[in-house]
């Protein structure tokens, strides 16, 4: 179908000058991903592979090291066998870390959280998701509060989706929790039209974050480490749901520092694994 | 040549702007080696017609002919906003017409479109619409979704067609490559927030990236976002400079 | 024979489940003096780990000795794998016929992409369950297969068994569905979920026959109570109920 006639030869030059920069770019920011997903969804969009060799394959084609990743069924079925079947999956991947799904209810078989969370850590898993709109439950203390004092005690991510929570329970979060990592992701909805919300917060929090796969804004790159410094900005991707070179090209084409690139790019999510408290 | 065919100049309340200026449009298209951008401005879709004439020549003139624009048309004001048309179109910096059905609250198929449609083809101008899906959280997308053009794409077939977004979500992609496929008169843009993985080389595999053109939904959407995309797709070197400006340089007539 | 036909193994985020175990079931069955359950898509064959469903499906017919049988499920993103994993599935005895839904699935039910499973369903000679609802707007993903919109495939596929599940959930939802089942004889409904309506059993025996009707609970997420207590005490003949409560199920599952 292509009508290769149109292009004239000096601009398909300049595309492949470009292409080729830009991969070298995205190789030599080492890209660690907040955001990964493995198992098949409901609804699959554009791609049809969604298995752990799948994923491998796509972090290598669009040059992402490593990262953490969730399974796709985990916010909508049984989370805690969902959770085990992930940590299995991973368990000698060394470029994986996991990202479990849990409600405010203790999982089956443990009395305490500790006891679910230091034995999920010591399976590698690193971050956990809470989805208290569609799971229909408060994030407030008289609901959530032994949950998240032992994600706080752990210094364990709490990745959070802006529609599932509001943003006032964002803040109530970054209040009461200083020392857990809060990591904020604009699925299903960017969050484009949100930084009427999250600058005062981002002026505010040192553990509140912003991970990057719709995270879209005109300019907002460069004037959101202008203002409030590049430790707020993680990488994720979101894939395979989405496009990894949506957050790709908002690092390697910021106009920022190297060293507030390769922040955003990895070093930012490497230092909060690294407080990750193992067992 | 590569051109973002699908900005706004100015900005709109409901989505909180970094910097609207044009001098920071034109910063940015320096950094990212875009050449030419097209806007319909932000005063134009809200109604003041006159701020958005004067916006739209003066950011030709500042940028030295490189942000060129759509007219506007609301279909509720059908005597003024055609005259409005035919006023911008008689400036060199205008080079389409842009309409958006959910903003007017107007179906893309209703008979109030017709006058725009044949003064595109009177004109000899592409139509640049708006295109989604049916969206739970953002219900008047409803007006918007590629089906509903099929019978103006038919009846005016010298008119060629912008499905702006390319159609918004999954089902609105499946919706214009179907319309795409079905009329030459139809293309496509890569702007906004439909980040899909496997959706450039989705659409190109459907449609051919003849029909397909960069976008970013500037001063809202980073067009980082969308480029990375085109440079990186599993699609040829001839294909990502279709879709980076060839296409968009036949299609608005443009030359750099 | 008492037959819920209409639950389903394992459980959910969405809903919180007191006990998800087989034993639960069982246990809640051997009171209720229900002799066989069906699983209408476990939530691991719904929610995307179809392996792991299957072997769950094969764990409770083994458990409960043959009483809790299952439905294959289908999901017409991923069709070519989904018929293979049914044709296994549906070699095995636990398994009595094909599970769709449209709104977990974002298709609509009169879609092309569900002609797969239809024509499975015909070349095994077993019911296809859908999920049926009426337009709502707190749950607007109902829009995806109101009873009407299989009217395409019932039509075309007058050798399927099909029942509504939920038969049509609401008010205007069940006069579709009861509307359906009047004009096609190979259309059924079951009184599964949350559709607690006084009258509606009696009115459903009226409109469309008790023939057409199933008992169903919606386990793990509803208590069977809730239905049953309707049809033991609605006003229409015994025969009726031991229709609906089993007898129908037994005839369109070729339970023995």
């Amino acid at each position: 179908m292509m009508s290769e006639k149109y292009v004239s030869p000096d601009a398909q030059a300049r595309v492949e000058r470009l292409v080729a920069e830009y991969r070298e770019q995205k190789k030599a920011l080492r890209f660690l991903d907040s955001n990964l997903w493995v198992g098949r969804p409901m609804q699959p969009g554009f791609c049809l592979r969604w298995d752990l060799e799948a994923l491998l394959g796509y972090m290598d084609r669009y040059a992402i090291e490593g990262g953490i990743v969730t399974h796709s069924a985990a916010a909508m079925e049984d989370p805690y066998a969902t959770n085990e079947e992930l940590l299995d999956w991973i368990a000698d991947q060394e470029r994986l870390w996991g990202g479990l799904v849990v409600t405010s209810e203790l999982p089956p078989g443990y009395s305490t959280w500790g006891d679910y969370l230091d034995r999920a850590i010591s399976r590698k898993a690193r971050l956990v998701r809470l989805f208290p709109a569609s799971h229909r439950f408060s994030l407030e203390r008289w609901c959530s509060g032994a949950l998240l004092d032992a994600l706080h005690e752990r210094r364990m991510l709490l990745a959070v989706w802006h529609i599932e929570t509001g943003w006032n329970a964002i803040k109530m979060l970054c209040d009461t929790y200083p020392d857990l990592p809060i990591l904020v992701e604009g699925r299903p909805q960017k969050i484009v039209y949100h930084n009427r919300f999250f600058y005062p917060l981002l002026e505010r929090y040192p553990n509140l974050h912003l991970e990057l796969h719709n995270l879209n804004v005109y300019l907002g790159i460069e004037d959101m480490v202008g203002r409030f410094g590049a430790e707020h900005l993680v990488f994720g991707s979101c894939l395979p749901f989405n496009d990894p070179n949506t957050a790709q090209m908002m690092v390697t084409a910021a106009r920022i520092g190297d060293s507030a690139k390769r922040q955003i790019a990895h070093g930012n999510l490497q230092n909060l694994l690294d407080g990750v408290m193992v067992p | 040549m590569i051109v973002d065919s699908h900005i706004h100049l100015g900005m709109g309340v409901s989505a909180p702007c970094v910097d609207s200026s044009v001098e920071a449009v034109l910063s940015l298209m320096d950094y990212l080696n875009v050449d030419l951008s097209i806007s319909t401005g932000f005063p134009l879709m809200f109604g003041r017609m006159d701020e958005g004439y004067d916006k739209a020549v003066a950011a030709y003139q500042s940028s030295g002919g490189r942000i060129l624009s759509c007219a506007f048309y609301n279909p509720h004001y059908p005597q003024e906003d055609l005259e409005w048309v035919r006023r911008c179109l008689d400036h060199e910096a205008f080079v389409g017409i842009k309409i958006h059905p959910p903003l007017v609250e107007c179906y893309g198929h209703d008979e109030r479109w017709e006058p725009i449609w044949r003064l595109a083809s009177e004109l000899g101008v592409p139509i640049v619409t708006h295109s989604w899906w049916v969206s739970d959280y953002n219900p008047v997308q409803r007006y918007a979704t590629p089906d509903q053009f099929e019978g103006y794409v038919r009846a005016f077939p010298d008119v060629n067609l912008i499905l702006g977004h390319a159609g918004g979500r999954y089902e609105g992609h499946r919706a214009a490559a179907r319309l795409a496929r079905s009329y030459p008169n139809v293309y496509m843009d890569l702007s906004g927030d439909s980040y899909s993985f496997g959706l450039v080389e989705w659409l190109v595999g459907q449609v051919g990236a003849e029909r397909i053109l960069f976008g970013s939904d500037l001063t809202m959407i980073d067009g980082r976002t969308t480029m990375g995309r085109v440079l990186d797709a599993d699609v040829s070197a001839a294909a990502k400079a279709l879709i980076l400006g060839e296409n968009a340089g036949r299609v608005f007539g443009l030359e750099h | 024979m008492i037959v819920d036909s209409h639950m389903h193994l394992g459980m959910s985020a969405v809903t919180p489940c007191v006990d998800p175990s087989i034993e639960a079931v069982l246990a809640q069955m051997d009171h209720l003096g229900i002799d066989v359950s069906i699983s209408v898509g476990g939530s691991s064959q719904i929610f995307g780990r179809p392996e792991a469903g299957f072997e769950t499906a094969l764990e409770a017919y083994r458990l409960s000795g043959g009483r809790i049988l299952s439905c294959a499920y289908f999901n017409p993103h991923y069709a070519e794998e989904d018929v293979e994993r049914a044709r296994r599935q549906l070699e095995h005895e636990a398994f009595v016929g094909i599970k769709i839904v449209g709104s977990l699935t974002e298709c609509y039910a009169d879609d092309e992409r569900w002609h797969p499973a239809w024509r499975l369903a015909s070349e095994w000679g077993v019911p296809l369950v859908v999920h049926s609802w009426w337009v709502s707007d707190y749950n607007p993903r109902q829009r995806y297969h109101t009873p009407d919109q299989f009217e395409r495939y019932v039509r075309a596929y007058p050798e399927v068994n099909m029942i509504l599940g939920h038969a049509g959930g609401r008010y205007e939802g069940h006069r579709a569905a009861a509307k359906l089942a009047r004009s096609y004889p190979n259309v059924y409904m079951d009184l599964s979920g949350d559709s607690y309506s006084f009258g509606l059993v009696e009115w459903l025996v009226e409109q469309a026959g008790a023939d057409r009707i199933l008992f169903g609970s919606d386990l793990f997420m509803i208590d069977a109570r809730t239905v049953m207590g309707r049809v033991l005490d609605a006003d229409i003949s015994l025969e009726a109920k031991r229709l609906i409560l089993g007898e129908n199920a037994v005839r369109l599952f070729r339970l023995m």
